[in-house]
């Protein structure tokens, strides 16, 4: 991750747009790769049911947990506000993980 | 998972299935019907006591699958709801399914890359760059507008917006026009033709291939339960109403793996693949390449309404914070 840029004190936020694009990139990448390998493994540990969502949503936290430790814990240098750290992406691998968690449900059952 | 008791005469099980007669038989109800059975302890117990509990759709099952009536096992009807998918139906429907669909979007993606037309090799339209130029010059000001007075910035903005001879100032009828010329350039068409056939032709050739070969199978089951409303969704292709929602039919499958297949695409592809362009082309507001008269009128837009405030005051205070901070440290 390269630095967006800082905000200072108050109100000029300095931010250089190809780094922040290529920020959120590497989130959403990371994002994905994680819905995907989680799906897996929801579907090998046999969650059913709001277990499995409950699952997800954990594994998002935990990414966002390891992202803001990536970030340093000074998530405005990269990002231009929080909400990228911690829903970018979450739903667009909502998709992708239950297909791999009904794929190996059904696989191993 | 059971072994199959309800199968076809003399197929044998883990075998290769037998594929003329999942092709020619039309009706879906009876291929879905004899494909599944109820859970049962004893794994060669015939279902029909639990058959005769269910719709008739299911009552039809044919005389060819074998059943064994002699072992007639009475179940309580909610165990009745239950299925349990054939493992045939996983090696066969599933997990091709899911595979095809991987390698054709991968085959997609190269067949999209050597159909790009190689047209930004040759020298662009000098119009067209000078717009594009102009558009980073008054983006340049809109993001830097802070670190100038406010008597600058307003002359630059007037040099830009006014409505006689700004530069980003497009009349109307000249907008018209370029949107005109756009839409009867050849070549421009052509590459949205060709974008729009890498992405049609292989998603209609493999939802007909879907439908042919695998059409009213109950291929999966998702995790998790879910309302009626999702039945026409999930079930598409197989016309059961006692089946529980959170079956998926295989045509379901489909679609799920066209949507779910998205992020693995582009982590394997990496980010042009095929599908982000459909994004890109949205973004773009239905048009191939970009078009002059509305990007411009847009960064207009954007300018018109910027709030100018001049961050020189402020950064002597500014300064002695960043000077505290460094101090303490």
């Amino acid at each position: 991750m390269a630095a967006a840029g800082g905000v200072s004190s108050d109100d000029v936020p300095i931010l250089q747009a190809e780094n922040l694009t290529s920020n959120v990139k590497s989130i959403y990448y990371s994002r994905t790769f994680l819905s995907i390998i989680g799906g897996v493994v929801a579907g090998i540990w046999g969650f059913t049911g709001l277990t499995g969502f409950i699952f997800y949503f954990l594994i998002m936290m935990v990414a966002s947990i390891g992202l803001l430790a990536k970030s340093k814990f000074s998530v405005l240098t990269y990002f231009d506000n929080w909400s990228r750290i911690l829903i970018e992406g979450v739903f667009g691998g909502l998709m992708s993980f239950v297909l791999f968690w009904t794929s190996h449900t059904d696989d191993l059952s | 998972m059971g072994s199959a008791s309800a199968k076809w005469a003399s197929t044998p099980h883990r075998t290769r299935p037998n594929i003329p007669q999942v092709v020619q038989s039309e009706d879906s109800s009876y291929q879905s019907s004899s494909r599944r059975r109820p859970i049962d302890p004893r794994p060669h117990a015939a279902p029909t006591p639990a058959s005769s509990l269910r719709s008739a759709p299911l009552r039809s099952t044919p005389p060819v699958a074998g059943r064994r009536t002699a072992s007639a096992y009475p179940f309580p009807a909610a165990m009745a709801e239950e299925l349990v998918l054939d493992t045939a139906i996983r090696d066969w429907v599933l997990i091709p399914l899911s595979v095809v669909m991987v390698l054709i979007g991968v085959l997609r993606y190269f067949v999209s890359k050597l159909m790009r037309s190689p047209a930004p090799s040759t020298s662009p339209d000098p119009k067209h760059v000078k717009e594009g130029q102009l558009v980073i010059r008054a983006r340049n000001l809109r993001t830097n507008a802070q670190f100038i007075p406010a008597k600058a910035f307003k002359a630059r903005k007037v040099y830009y917006t006014n409505e006689e001879n700004g530069l980003l100032h497009v009349p109307k009828e000249e907008a018209q026009k370029a949107q005109a010329a756009m839409f009867s350039d050849p070549n421009m068409a052509m590459d949205m033709m060709k974008k729009n056939l890498s992405m049609i032709v292989p998603q209609t050739l493999t939802f007909a291939w879907v439908n042919f070969f695998f059409s009213g199978f109950v291929a999966a089951k998702i995790p998790f339960p879910l309302t009626q409303r999702f039945r026409g969704m999930l079930q598409n292709g197989i016309d059961l109403s006692t089946v529980d929602v959170s079956y998926v039919s295989s045509r379901s499958w489909y679609f799920l793996n066209l949507f779910g297949l998205r992020g693995l695409f582009s982590l394997i592809l990496g980010e042009e693949n095929a599908t982000d362009d459909a994004q890109k082309m949205m973004q773009m507001g239905g048009g191939f390449g970009f078009n002059p008269a509305m990007s411009l009128g847009a960064e207009k837009d954007s300018l018109d309404i910027i709030q100018h405030d001049w961050a020189l005051p402020k950064m002597e205070r500014h300064a002695e914070d960043v000077l505290k901070k460094l101090l303490k440290k």
